[in-house]
Formats: structure tokens, C-alpha cells, sequence
């Protein structure tokens, strides 16, 4: 028996902890923002490539779905919070496009050694226009089949091909380019 | 998905994951944001959302101030947040998971919340029911002494970030991946089904989560993860391209999946560092060749193992192998081991005085033959220029 086992069976027998007697939506909304809230945030990232920005987008897009969650479904509910992200940041970037005057996205701080690729990637990702940039993402970031980028996204499946493999093929490009440079 | 498109997952995986900051929001703010915009109507903006949640937050922070300091050590909380958030996320969502216990732990023995700041290990449990059936599943997470890399029966070897080796296997009912980030810190992922039921989770996606770098445990005062790091010479990721390309048939033509990188080792699994490094990591293909060849090569700096044949014969695990003294009294070995469901690896070990050591390594589905005999392999990672100097 390891340490792990030993403690293991003294500690971790089902049913000794907490265990409210209702389940309410309060309760259903707060679990589901545990357990989905980072994932989203990390999506909403890559989406905007501003930590901030990323909070902002995630904060909006769980009170919208607190607001209507006795209304959805508990099957769609990842494909409403997806979409109602995914409107967020599209409206969002129109409006900034509107109000922009530098004419490139600002470079952040290399905060720490090492994170070229990242700094690449972030760059390579900010030339993709934001509906090619969401289809990489929720391809490869959140896997999502096709057929469902081109439903969230509100395109032919053909046009998510076309796109994503353009998107992939700068994104790759960049990682060849830093796979060697180290 | 091919090789080439995990690449790219694994590297938006990793841009969204460094540097994350912690989050901001609570469900108890986006509530009673929530709240407050269904009665107020719909006509606010994005940013008045935010300065709303933002205030609420704050609301929240100075009511916490006000009604005097949590009982709970902080710590502790945000030990157990962490955990509960990590494997949330590590793990697909399917059923909702219940935490049932998340508890601290030292020396096989359980703590007191307010003893968390010393605990060694942390061990949870949570219930998910779909249809009825509960499953129940499992996270060890700590320090612990050094093990076989399977505790079970029907063990399967998968290779987790930076070619570390994640183990799965059954035992007591359940299915389990291991994932060893040093020689003593762990993590390891179970799901216990109920009798007559199939798992919930698979073994990939067991071995994902236990690999999750969220999925971790801050070190207690005066214990810290071992470090063997040390600093190689300028050029190192080109030295070790060069010599793997150099030493291999046909290496010229390998391409680059992972180029050589430092990699220091801690309780969140390897990451990359420009500093001294426990150890260096590097994978390629071969353009072409059917059975989607990988091969890996790892470097670990001096004073890793000690050069004896018990230490070599220790990395083969369960594969029969024979440790071979080399000329300048380090150990030579090679074996081969089953890695997934039709996957097979062969390594090829140098073992040198100092107690650095090279792995090279060749996986390839097990439906098609090794691109490279032992031998060469052998000869490749024998390569004096494969060290920290």
C-alpha cells in the first residue's frame, strides 16, 4: 500500500463531505461556473489575446446565461455559453474596429524567458481576422466538430474548411519558423 | 487528428495556460449581477456589465473585510478551489460532477483544514450521476515516494507533456492514470464505475487530466520538489538537433515536431526554462513513413540516477532488458515497451558516470516495423555531444 492508498482510504470515502439537500439553479449556475468559467476564460483568450479583455467577455457571457438559464436546456447549455461568447467577442470587435487608431495590435511585455512561441503565436493569431481566428479556436482550442463551428459561427461547413485551413497554415508556419530559431 | 494538428492544439494549449492570471469573477457576483439586470431590464452594454460585476466584487470584498476574517485558512481554500476548478476542466463534461470530499493529508494520515499549509498530498472525491448510475472519481495529489510507474493490472504507458510518461491501469475496481512529474510529486486521476458498468472516462482522457498543470499542491515549508538542474552549454537545443539528425540513418530528414527545449521539472509537470534545466526534450518524425513514427529524445542533467545497473535496469519497468557496461563506466540499455492500445516504443538508454543519461526513442504503431534497430539508436544517444559538459 502507498501513501496515496493509505491516506486515500482514510480520506476519500464518497459520501462523507457536504451534500446540499436541493439542487436549485443557484446551485446548478454556481457549478456550472466552476466547472466550465476557467475553460471559457482560456477560449475567450485565445479569441482576444487580452487577459482582461477575456474576463470581461466570460463575466458578460455567465450573467447573460444566469439570466436565461431556467430557459435552456441542460444538453445546450455549453453551446449557448459558446455562442453567446462567440457574439460577444464579434460584436465586440466591430465596435473596436470602429474606434481603433493604432494601426497594429499593441505587443505586450515578454514577461518571462522562454515564451517566444507564444509571443509568435499570439502575433500569427492577431493577423487572422477575428471570424477566422474564432474558427481555428473553437476547432482546435475547444475541438468542436465542423458542422458545429459552422452553426456557431453561422457559416457553410466548406467555408470553416477554407478558413481553418488557411488560419492552421500561419499558425503552423510560425511554429516551424520557431520550432528551428531556438 | 494528425500529429501535426496536436501540435498546434498542444501549443494554443499552452498559449492560453501560461501566464493565466487568477480569476476575478465569482458565481455569487455574476448572480447577483444577474439578478440585478433582470429586473433593470436589458438595455446595458457589455462594459456596464463589467463595472457593475466589477463593483459587486468589490462590494463583496469590503463586506468580507467588515465581517471579519474567514475562519478558513486561506491557503487551505485555495489549495481545494484549485483542485475542484482543475479537474472541472481537465476532465470532459459529462454528468455534472459533485464534490464529496477534498481533504488534506501528511504521512497517510488526514489534517485538519487548518493544518493545510502543511499537508504532503491532498485527496478528493467526486459523484457525477447520469441515468441514475453514480460514478465516483478520485484525485491523489502530493508527494509521495518513489513507485513503479503501475500500481494495477492491464497497465498501458502514454506519453504526457514534454515526453514524461503518464501510466494507466485498473485497480480496485477502478481505472487510473498516473502521471509522475518528479521522482517524488504525483498526480494520479481514477473513476470507480459502478459493477456491471463501463468506465465514464477513458484513459486518454484520465491521463489528461492527471497531467493538468492546474492540478497541483503548493510544497509545505521545508519540503521542495528535487531539482538535479543544471546549466548546458550555449547551443544546446542546436548540439542535440545536429546529433540526433547526425547520428540517426536518414536524420537529415527527420522533421521537428517539438525542437530541443530546457525543461525544469516541478509539481505543475515540466516547463519550458532558458535557466538550468533538470532535463532537455526534443521530438521528430519521419516525412512518409507509415506507423506514424515519433521520435523522442530526452536529456537529463548530471546527478539524475547514479551509474549502476540496478538504476539502468530500473527505467526498463516491467520490459525484460539486459544493462550493459559502457566503456567509460557508465551503462548502456535498450527495451521495448507497449505504449497505448497498437502502439509499441523502443528507448535506447546511456547512462554516463556522472549521472546524466540520454533516452532516445522510437514509438511507432505496433502494426508496422521500428524504422531504427536498437543498435543505431544506441549509437546515436551515445554521443559525446549530448551532454551539459
Amino acid at each position: 500500500m502507498t501513501a496515496w492508498d493509505s491516506v486515500a482510504g482514510a480520506t476519500g470515502r464518497a459520501g462523507d463531505g457536504e451534500v446540499g439537500p436541493a439542487v436549485d439553479v443557484e446551485r446548478e449556475f454556481a457549478e456550472y461556473f466552476a466547472a466550465r468559467g476557467q475553460s471559457l476564460r482560456r477560449t475567450a483568450y485565445a479569441l482576444c489575446g487580452d487577459w482582461h479583455l477575456a474576463e470581461d467577455l466570460v463575466q458578460s457571457t455567465f450573467v447573460r446565461l444566469y439570466r436565461n438559464w431556467r430557459r435552456i436546456r441542460q444538453p445546450t447549455i455549453d453551446a449557448y455559453a459558446r455562442r453567446t461568447l462567440l457574439n460577444l467577442f464579434l460584436s465586440g470587435r466591430r465596435t473596436a474596429a470602429r474606434e481603433q487608431v493604432v494601426p497594429e495590435v499593441p505587443e505586450r511585455v515578454v514577461a518571462e524567458a522562454g515564451s517566444d512561441v507564444r509571443i509568435d503565436l499570439a502575433r500569427a493569431l492577431a493577423r487572422l481576422s477575428p471570424r477566422q481566428r474564432a474558427m481555428v479556436v473553437l476547432r482546435y482550442l475547444e475541438d468542436l466538430p465542423v458542422a458545429e463551428v459552422a452553426e456557431l459561427v453561422g457559416v457553410a461547413e466548406g467555408t470553416v474548411k477554407s478558413q481553418t485551413a488557411r488560419g492552421v497554415a500561419a499558425l503552423r508556419a510560425v511554429l516551424d519558423t520557431a520550432a528551428l530559431a531556438r | 487528428m494528425t500529429r501535426d494538428d496536436e501540435h498546434l492544439r498542444d501549443a494554443l494549449f499552452e498559449y492560453v495556460r501560461a501566464d493565466e492570471p487568477p480569476m476575478r469573477a465569482t458565481s455569487a457576483a455574476l448572480i447577483a449581477e444577474g439578478r440585478r439586470r433582470r429586473r433593470g431590464g436589458r438595455a446595458a452594454a457589455l462594459t456596464g456589465t463589467v463595472a457593475a460585476v466589477l463593483a459587486v466584487l468589490a462590494g463583496a470584498a469590503v463586506w468580507t473585510v467588515w465581517s471579519g476574517p474567514d475562519r478558513r485558512p486561506a491557503a487551505a481554500t485555495a489549495t481545494a478551489r484549485r483542485i475542484d476548478a482543475a479537474l472541472r476542466d481537465a476532465l470532459p463534461s459529462r454528468g455534472r460532477l459533485v464534490l464529496r470530499t477534498l481533504e488534506p493529508g501528511a504521512d497517510g494520515t488526514p489534517l485538519p483544514t487548518a493544518a493545510a499549509s502543511s499537508a504532503t498530498a491532498w485527496h478528493g472525491v467526486w459523484e457525477s450521476t447520469v441515468d441514475g448510475r453514480v460514478q465516483v472519481v478520485r484525485v491523489d495529489v502530493g508527494f509521495t515516494a518513489p513507485a513503479a510507474a503501475c500500481g494495477g493490472t492491464d497497465c498501458q504507458l502514454a506519453t504526457g507533456p514534454y515526453g514524461t510518461s503518464v501510466a494507466t491501469f485498473r485497480s480496485d475496481g477502478g481505472l487510473w492514470a498516473v502521471h509522475r512529474r518528479t521522482d517524488t510529486f504525483g498526480v494520479r486521476v481514477g473513476d470507480e464505475a459502478p459493477s456491471g458498468t463501463g468506465f465514464r472516462f477513458g484513459r486518454a482522457e484520465l491521463a489528461r487530466a492527471a497531467t493538468s498543470a492546474a492540478l497541483t499542491i503548493p510544497a509545505p515549508a521545508g519540503l521542495r520538489v528535487t531539482h538535479h538542474a543544471a546549466t548546458a552549454p550555449a547551443g544546446f537545443a542546436r548540439i542535440l538537433d545536429d546529433a540526433v539528425r547526425g547520428g540517426l540513418p536518414g536524420g537529415a530528414g527527420l522533421r521537428t515536431y517539438q525542437p530541443p527545449v530546457g525543461l525544469s521539472a516541478d509539481a505543475t509537470g515540466p516547463r519550458p526554462t532558458t535557466g538550468p534545466a533538470d532535463f532537455w526534450y526534443a521530438d521528430w518524425t519521419i516525412p512518409g513513413q507509415p506507423g506514424g513514427p515519433r521520435i523522442t529524445l530526452r536529456v537529463d542533467a548530471p546527478g539524475t540516477t547514479t551509474a549502476s545497473r540496478s538504476a539502468a535496469r530500473a527505467l526498463c519497468g516491467d520490459a525484460s532488458c539486459s544493462p550493459a557496461p559502457s566503456a567509460h563506466g557508465g551503462w548502456t540499455v535498450t527495451y521495448e515497451q507497449r505504449t497505448g492500445e497498437a502502439a509499441v516504443r523502443r528507448t535506447a538508454v546511456v547512462v554516463r558516470p556522472d549521472g546524466s543519461r540520454v533516452l532516445l526513442a522510437e514509438e511507432v504503431q505496433a502494426t508496422v516495423d521500428f524504422p531504427y534497430d536498437g543498435a543505431e539508436l544506441l549509437a546515436t544517444a551515445a554521443d559525446p555531444t549530448m551532454s551539459y559538459g
